[in-house]
């Protein structure tokens, strides 16, 4: 009689297991931002009953080498997020499921353009972007009225030049004796993503559609170089650490500040902080590009495919990407047009202000080894801030190792 | 019959050896000789290693950030472990003696070692805040210029390592406690009659009986700080201009960021290489120490 039981209820069980496609799925979202996920992932999971996915969170810092070594050995999960800049790398040793065929046109067609063509490694679709956070400028509006830099109309002066950036920062700092005209941290925020930025407005490109390889020009490349060195010789800045120029920003002690937008799921709590976000500035005649990186969604290789499960991880990515209005309110832009522009995305608290940022986003080259060009851009960028490298000599150091890069 | 007994016993002795030995093997022993294995090949992971003879070790040869970040790792080993040894064993001859709060003390310089590094490290990030944090603020008060400690070429390195030293030495206390604690009252005594002062007790008695601790500690320090990894990964990231880079750092980047198994199993063979000269020497050194206390 018991084992009749038995019996039958691993047989409900079973059939049970039958009707839904279980996909399980990597994050390393937490905090604020990962409620959001999960949030999303439990509507997923109300409006589609014939598949559940699950969640496993995985710590920040040690997704990437798990997922490698998961990949390795063959037992990957069926969905993991993966940052845009890392999909060539992964793509190009075939460890990544190609997506042509389980993705939607009408999607495709929404992307920002810029976007999903870095979605794609020779020409296939390895991940599915849902969001981009760029680099951008915050600016302090108490101090910037308090050192006077208002218009007529008492409006604060919010500069569109790199030149009035600059002497708005100086201005302040002085009349207000503050340490910073502007704050930033020296590694990643100075050497990676300001320098792409102020290269590309330069008229600088990283990547050579003809050679498919990694190229920079030396002598633009000298030139940003040259401009980050005097950032912080003429006192605007100082070399600071992430945290630094944090709390800096958040304590009122610094006019103007260069961050990601992620920090937009905290800045607009934070009392007795009136602050205002905007675009870069921007070289006289060039646009307000900018440096940008998004989060996406790969579906890992396994030793063997199961198409049904394909298909579900892909429904469940797509829907991921359609219903990112709510997941930007971690302070990342959407990447499909149809949700930028939609009153649920713009409804948040002064994405009007930088959601124009997504049309000038440039994301890293879609090549095998930039991670390793951009560990060197940031020692490089360090050494030229502490003024242990001349812009010069760090101009070709760096030309020299994207070459050498390649040619491993 | 007294050889049948000793051989039953040796066998009786392997018997309750063995799960550990079979976990050993697999979990340790195999992995260990393929990665052994590995550093004469070129693997991306994903793909099939590829047999390059020592290709890995020329390119080692001439890969400057090797070189500079086996240089860091030394230089953390240098700043680190003197303070540890000399330190611990001044405040457990502290906690030791007659002092009052001696619990409240044990306790304070323990805790530290029972935090996450990550705790560590982002509690040191803030105090290490030249603006914000409480050591620029003591140094303000006192009329000096605060240092932007890890930002700073000079400074990041020394940061990083009296955080290290802040965070690890309540174990080497423990162990130099327990060592103090071993020594009979006996040999104070007798000294006293015969008129020793404390300077001689502490260098005839003290010391030479603590031998073992000594090598004890100094050698697992060495070990332990020549792996040094959270800590810069957490507040330097290597920088400032790959100045704290160390070489778990550099192999760790090559291996699982770039994708050079290879290269990073060879770099992490020369490591082990070097630790185990310090191990080697430790057992020399705990062996010699252990007859000297049989004479």
């Amino acid at each position: 009689m018991k084992r009749l039981l038995v019996v039958t209820l691993l047989l409900a069980f079973g059939l049970l297991a039958l009707a839904k496609t279980t996909i399980t799925v990597w994050t390393f979202f937490s905090g604020g931002e990962g409620f959001l996920v999960t949030e999303l992932i439990k509507r997923f999971n109300a409006e589609n009953p014939d598949i559940e996915v699950i969640e496993q969170i995985v710590e920040w810092g040690q997704l990437y080498n798990k997922l490698t070594t998961a990949i390795a050995a063959g037992d990957p999960p069926d969905v993991s997020v993966m940052h845009l800049v890392l999909v060539p790398d992964y793509a190009s040793r075939g460890a990544l499921t190609a997506l042509d065929n389980y993705i939607s046109k009408e999607t495709l067609q929404d992307y920002v353009p810029e976007i999903a063509a870095k979605a794609r490694y020779d020409g296939k679709l390895y991940a599915v972007p849902f969001d981009t956070h760029p680099l951008v400028l915050y600016y302090n509006k108490k101090l910037l009225k308090e050192a006077g830099l208002v218009d007529a109309k008492g409006e604060v002066l919010v500069p569109k030049t790199w030149d009035e950036l600059l002497s708005y920062a100086k201005q302040a700092k002085e009349k207000l004796g503050l340490e910073v005209g502007i704050s930033s941290e020296i590694g990643a925020m100075m050497g990676d993503r300001l320098f792409i930025a102020y290269y590309t407005q330069l008229g600088g490109q990283i990547y050579d559609e003809k050679t498919k390889t990694l190229k920079f020009d030396l002598e633009k490349v000298k030139k940003t170089y040259e401009f980050m060195s005097n950032l912080y010789t003429s006192g605007v800045m100082k070399p600071m650490t992430y945290d630094t120029a944090e709390s800096l920003f958040q304590n009122n002690q610094s006019p103007f500040h260069f961050n990601g937008v992620w920090v937009m799921a905290v800045y607009p709590t934070l009392e007795g902080l009136q602050f205002g976000v905007t675009n870069l500035p921007a070289i006289a005649g060039s646009k307000p590009y900018t440096w940008g990186d998004s989060h996406t969604w790969v579906i890992p290789k396994k030793p063997k495919d199961d198409p049904a499960k394909i298909a579900a991880a892909a429904k469940f990515i797509e829907w991921f990407a359609k219903n990112a209005a709510e997941w930007a309110k971690a302070g990342h832009l959407p990447v499909l047009k149809s949700v930028l522009n939609s009153e649920a995305f713009l409804g948040l608290p002064m994405r009007k202000d930088y959601a124009h940022v997504a049309e000038f986003v440039v994301p890293a080259p879609s090549v095998k080894g930039w991670l390793e060009v951009r560990i060197k851009m940031w020692e490089i960028g360090e050494a030229v801030i502490l003024g242990k490298m001349t812009p010069d000599a760090a101009a070709k150091e760096l030309v020299n190792f994207a070459k050498q890069v390649l040619e491993d | 019959m007294a050889v049948y007994r000793k051989k039953k016993h040796t066998l009786l002795a392997y018997l309750f050896f063995a799960p550990f030995l079979v976990l050993l093997l697999i979990f340790r022993l195999i992995p260990f000789f393929n990665s052994i294995r590995m550093i004469f090949y070129k693997w991306d992971i994903f793909g099939t290693p590829k047999y390059i003879g020592l290709g890995n070790f020329t390119r080692m040869m001439s890969d400057k950030v090797f070189w500079a970040s086996l240089w860091h790792t030394v230089y953390f080993v240098i700043l680190t472990v003197p303070p540890i040894v000399v330190l611990s064993f001044l405040i457990a001859l502290l906690i030791n003696s007659k002092i009052r709060f001696k619990d409240f003390l044990r306790s304070a310089f323990y805790l530290p070692y029972t935090l996450t590094i990550s705790v560590v490290c982002l509690t040191w990030t803030m105090l290490y805040n030249p603006y914000f944090g409480m050591i620029g603020k003591v140094m303000k008060f006192f009329g000096l210029k605060p240092i932007s400690w890890l930002t700073d070429p000079f400074w990041a390195m020394p940061a990083i390592v009296i955080t290290t030293v802040w965070w690890t030495i309540g174990f080497c206390i423990v162990l130099y406690l327990a060592g103090l604690q071993q020594i009979p009252a006996s040999y104070y005594e007798a000294a006293e009659l015969d008129g020793a002062n404390g300077f001689q007790k502490m260098f005839f008695i003290t010391i030479p009986l603590l031998k073992r601790v000594h090598v004890l500690v100094l050698v697992t320090q060495i070990i332990a700080s020549l792996q040094i990894f959270g800590q810069v990964y957490i507040m330097t990231a290597g920088g400032p201009a790959g100045r704290t880079r160390t070489l778990m750092q550099y192999i760790y980047e090559q291996g699982f960021r770039y994708f050079r198994m290879g290269y990073a199993q060879a770099m992490a063979f020369v490591l082990f290489l070097v630790m185990l000269v310090f191990a080697y020497l430790q057992l020399r050194l705990m062996i010699a120490s252990a007859k000297e206390e049989l004479v």
